[in-house]
């Protein structure tokens, strides 16, 4: 199975323009300056921005391609994402953050926290679940994030500079926990940064973009040995 | 160069005295109202009939125009804030226009628009029958050309401030952009909400140029507080003391609640 990424994609004067295929079980980490594509290329798989030509097909299901006018909304998706900071809804519970994506397909808040007692339990939040996300610290806030993720079972895990912001002692810690999420994950896990050490720590293969282009995909140890 | 706290701290005397004077302007009139209030004809005044429906008048157009500007000053504010359309410039130009705008003008404009001969009047009246100048719903109206913008602008800049990753996260969660809007965007602008719809209630409250140009002033059906007490100031100058003394209350009030609940919060969003 693999997850097909070809396509242009516009946004002003910007122009991603890319041809990649990802395989399932692969820790792709992409990278490349501020304003390189990075992020425009995980909102074009989560839907969040559709291309202008080409296509992106995962598992053979078309998501978006632009000429055959098939887009397929970012809620029907299988893409969970996690953004820097985390990106907790602030004006709820650790656990209303969690069991989100449970209850906007409708299903019981008693059903849904159910549901989430593994998560909770994989990342050690049980004593969290009734705080804000103000009362949490950096390296909490995105273990939450990515339990919220995680808990409407996508294919994709995309993780968006999961780890800028965080103080260099969290971030070693952080570091290590996300290794053992991204181990814990079958599907398919890209992670965007700009941090060469991130990079190296976690990925399998690394892609570099610039200027919306892709100038390096290779594995992480081939680009170890570029540097 | 840093300046040391000590002397950041050092009043700068001539400064100090003008600022003093300044505040001394805006008391004083205050305190002047309070010296000449009629105290003991205070229950007296407050309990007549015409200063009773005006007072009820009030409270219920400016209510009335609070929910008409959350119903439908919180879509514009959307469609301001996050979709870039043609004319959308325009649009917020033509909103601070009308705050800035005497709102005499608003009421004239108001007038020939839908008034009985007006732009759009002559055909509710021909067709349906419908005469809105010197009814409740042209004080409503009226308010509403003046008080919307306030609640407009405060929640667009509250929608500004809201990063937009955190609708992007909810919608890859599964969330329709209705529950997305319902669960996500409004719970995060709620103060600033809550504070365009407390100053357009509180502008709606004060409205009196709009309303007194296109809807009259009609004891129990157009006159409201601010109109009753001009009507008060030539006939019966008591009156128009307690009642203005009503409405200092009325937004102090607001203003109290306001600054201890959300402006705090809201302020650097609100241009005002």
């Amino acid at each position: 199975m693999t997850l097909n990424t070809r396509f242009a994609l516009t946004r002003g004067s910007f122009k991603l323009n890319v041809d990649l295929s990802f395989n399932e079980g692969e820790v792709v980490v992409i990278m490349g300056p501020n304003g390189s594509g990075k992020s425009t290329f995980l909102h074009a798989i989560a839907g969040l921005l559709p291309v202008n030509s080409g296509s992106l097909v995962l598992d053979n299901q078309t998501l978006d391609e632009a000429t055959k006018k098939v887009f397929v909304d970012p809620t029907q998706r299988p893409v969970g994402i996690v953004f820097q900071g985390g990106l907790l809804f602030e004006t709820m519970t650790v656990l209303e953050n969690i069991i989100f994506g449970l209850r906007a397909r409708k299903t019981k808040r008693t059903d849904a926290t159910h549901q989430a007692q593994p998560l909770i339990n994989q990342f050690g939040l049980a004593e969290l679940l009734e705080r804000h996300p103000r009362e949490l610290s950096g390296g909490q806030a995105q273990r939450v994030a990515i339990a919220r993720a995680l808990i409407t079972a996508p294919k994709v895990l995309l993780l968006d500079e999961p780890m800028s912001g965080l103080d260099t002692t969290t971030r070693q810690l952080v570091r290590a926990e996300f290794r053992e999420v991204l181990a814990g994950f079958a599907g398919y896990r890209i992670l965007v940064t700009h941090d060469v050490d991130d990079a190296l720590s976690m990925a399998d293969r690394i892609i570099e973009l610039d200027h919306g282009k892709v100038i390096w995909d290779g594995s992480a140890s081939e680009y170890r040995g570029k540097l | 160069m840093r300046q040391s706290p000590r002397h950041r701290q050092r009043l700068p005397w001539p400064i100090s005295a003008i600022a003093l004077f300044a505040v001394a302007f805006i008391l004083s009139p205050f305190i002047g109202l309070l010296w000449r209030t009629p105290w003991s004809k205070f229950t007296d005044i407050v309990l007549e009939q015409e200063i009773r429906d005006a007072l009820w008048l009030s409270l219920k157009t400016s209510l009335m125009t609070a929910i008409l500007c959350v119903i439908f000053g919180v879509p514009l504010a959307w469609l301001l804030a996050r979709v870039n359309f043609p004319g959308r410039r325009f649009i917020r130009a033509l909103m601070t226009l009308s705050m800035v705008l005497p709102p005499v003008v608003g009421g004239i404009a108001l007038l020939y628009t839908f008034g009985r001969r007006g732009l759009i009047g002559q055909y509710l009246d021909s067709w349906f029958g419908i005469r809105l100048p010197f009814t409740t719903a042209a004080v409503v109206m009226a308010q509403c050309f003046v008080a919307m913008p306030f609640l407009v602008l405060s929640v667009e800049a509250g929608l500004r401030q809201l990063d937009t990753r955190f609708e992007d996260v909810a919608r890859t969660l599964g969330g329709s952009r209705w529950y997305v809007f319902r669960q996500v965007t409004l719970p995060s602008i709620k103060p600033s909400l809550i504070a365009g719809l407390v100053l357009a209630w509180a502008r709606a409250l004060g409205e009196f140029g709009a309303t007194i140009t296109f809807a009259g002033n009609l004891p129990g059906t157009t006159q409201t507080m601010p109109l009753a007490t001009y009507a008060a100031l030539d006939s019966n100058p008591e009156s128009a003391l307690i009642l203005s003394l009503v409405m200092v209350a009325v937004a102090f009030s607001i203003l109290i609640a306001l600054r201890e609940r959300w402006l705090g919060r809201a302020d650097q969003g609100l241009a005002l």
